[in-house]
């Protein structure tokens, strides 16, 4: 595609954060997918969510698999490490990356086809594992860097853009989430920033696994009548029973909310998630629950977005395996191996 | 690898530069540095780390990765050398080592002397090349059908394939040094120097 450079200058008027930097500091390279792509308005909704969280952009880590989505940690916080993994094995190198250095931000973006396909085994068990990092799941129901294919989360009637409509049952992810145990289940839609910003920064607040599906709609394959993932379709069949904000530590909750409706969780950095509700008989902490609401929903054809379950309580990766709270890379090597002559008493308690 | 402070001594860090010809860039940690962060990308690169579709930069970084072969030979652990002088020799590797040592001083009880070579590292340094050319007949020990270490030396080392003799074993159970004695015998029954 053609494209007009990004000019290397910022313009000085551009507002700062508390670090001194401004947006265009949180971006990356130029995006070289479709014009109109939903993911890329998914990474400048990362950008943002950046920016205003002030992160420091060396404490960020970009993991992705293969796929159009995952070209897209290229395109956001270029001061930060970035891995594009093999195809659906982003979960393995975020959960040895967050092994090895718990203290940075693991920012994961796959897709449908790197998720659900090739990957939805390393899906299925980094979200048992509950690796304390944001997954963001851009979803488009085709494969779109194979000319439009269906993908595993194409329901069943979308058509294909010759007309050809998908017979598979679907996978759902945030049901797989819900099912498997996720602590933080979200689903939003690329083209509404007001709602996926505060997710992203609630996801990376939360500490556990958050799971983002961020219904993206694929201009080139997947954006036509009978589609049940295009823009037009996504903005008519969308449900919010609870919208989240998000409260940076130290910030004062200034919003007037009306009692009773709202929730305002804290959450273990010192922000606060408050979660509006909008159907009042919804329970984001009840996980039955929320299954059962998205499920019926689904068969009404409504996506259930927003803040769809959370829980605080479940321990992490960390918690669980009593990992070391130093990153490795700053402890000193014996500790990091003690010895042989240790190992040979530990053997010895053995016999 | 890169710490901190020499990453602030220079102006930019770029992940797949040579500097110092060994063909091994040097690498940063996540979260030491604004200036330390590369991205790891999926598809091709140039030197710089950058996404390239240019024929000469591709080739580039694959040419700079051959130099990087070729240090490793002289960093992965070298070959252990068990005897000289003799004209027979066995090249062997990993757990074929216990049941070669038992053949080894079976045979010379019977008054064989053969010399061995554990591999224990690829590429290849020169030592295996000096052990391959130092011996008229070499009995290649391993564990797989297809002679997986046999294929390597000849692809690898200057060595005469003639000079390599295989003795395999694949039949599903534990290497016993029996085998190895066996297939040595048959050979020196066939004339073959030893």
């Amino acid at each position: 595609m053609s494209f007009i450079a990004k000019p290397k200058v910022a313009n000085p008027g551009l507002p700062k954060n508390s670090l001194g930097l401004n947006r265009r500091d949180y971006e990356g390279s130029m995006s070289t997918l479709c014009a109109g792509c939903g993911h890329d308005s998914v990474t400048a909704a990362i950008v943002q969510a950046c920016f205003e969280l002030a992160l420091p952009p060396q404490s960020v880590v970009k993991l992705s698999g293969i796929g159009c989505s995952s070209k897209t940690t290229a395109y956001f916080v270029a001061g930060a490490h970035g891995f594009n993994s093999v195809h659906g094995r982003m979960p393995s190198i975020a959960t040895g990356a967050n092994a090895a250095n718990r203290h940075l931000r693991y920012i994961g973006v796959s897709g449908d086809g790197d998720s659900l396909s090739i990957g939805v085994g390393q899906l299925a068990h980094v979200i048992r594992r509950n690796l304390d990092m944001l997954y963001i799941l851009e979803n488009n129901g085709v494969y779109g860097l194979t000319k439009g294919q269906f993908s595993a989360s194409a329901d069943i009637g979308s058509k294909s853009k010759k007309g050809e409509a998908n017979e598979q049952e679907p996978i759902d992810p945030v049901l797989l989430a819900l099912a498997l145990g996720a602590s933080f289940v979200a689903r939003s839609f690329s083209g509404d920033k007001e709602q996926l910003v505060p997710l992203i920064q609630a996801g990376m607040a939360h500490q556990g696994f958050a799971i983002i599906d961020v219904l993206s709609p694929c201009v080139t394959f997947n954006d036509h009548e009978g589609s049940t993932k295009s823009y037009a379709y996504v903005r008519e069949h969308s449900e919010t029973p609870v919208a989240a904000d998000y409260i940076a530590p130290k910030q004062e909750i200034r919003v007037q909310y009306a009692p009773g409706e709202t929730v305002s969780v804290p959450m273990h950095d010192g922000s606060n998630v408050v979660m509006r509700k909008l159907d009042p008989d919804y329970d984001p902490t009840d996980r039955a629950h929320a299954a059962a609401y998205v499920q019926e929903r689904a068969m009404r054809n409504e996506y259930v977005t927003g803040l769809i379950y959370l829980d605080q309580k479940r321990k992490d990766f960390h918690a669980r395996n009593a990992s070391s709270d130093v990153a490795l890379n700053a402890l000193p090597y014996e500790r990091l191996c003690p010895g042989s002559a240790k190992l040979d008493r530990i053997l010895g308690s053995f016999r | 690898m890169l710490t901190p402070e020499q990453i602030e001594g220079i102006t930019k860090f770029q992940r797949y530069m040579d500097p110092d010809g060994d063909g091994i860039p040097y690498r940063t940690l996540p979260g030491i540095s604004p200036k330390a962060s590369y991205f790891t990308r999926g598809s091709g690169h140039s030197k710089y780390g950058a996404y390239t579709e240019d024929s000469a930069e591709y080739q580039e970084v694959l040419d700079r990765l051959t130099r990087k072969f070729q240090t490793a030979a002289k960093h992965v652990p070298a070959a252990v050398v068990d005897g000289r002088g003799s004209k027979a020799a066995i090249v062997s590797l990993g757990s074929c080592d216990a049941p070669v040592r038992e053949a080894l001083a079976a045979l010379r009880r019977s008054g064989v002397s053969i010399d061995y070579l554990r591999v224990r590292g690829f590429p290849f340094g020169a030592e295996v090349e000096e052990f391959l050319a130092a011996h008229q007949t070499i009995f290649v020990v391993e564990q797989n059908r297809d002679a997986q270490l046999r294929s390597l030396l000849t692809l690898e080392t200057a060595v005469e394939k003639q000079k390599l003799r295989s003795i395999l074993h694949y039949n599903g159970l534990p290497m016993s040094a029996s085998c190895i004695v066996e297939g040595v015998n048959k050979a020196l029954d066939r004339g073959v120097a030893a």
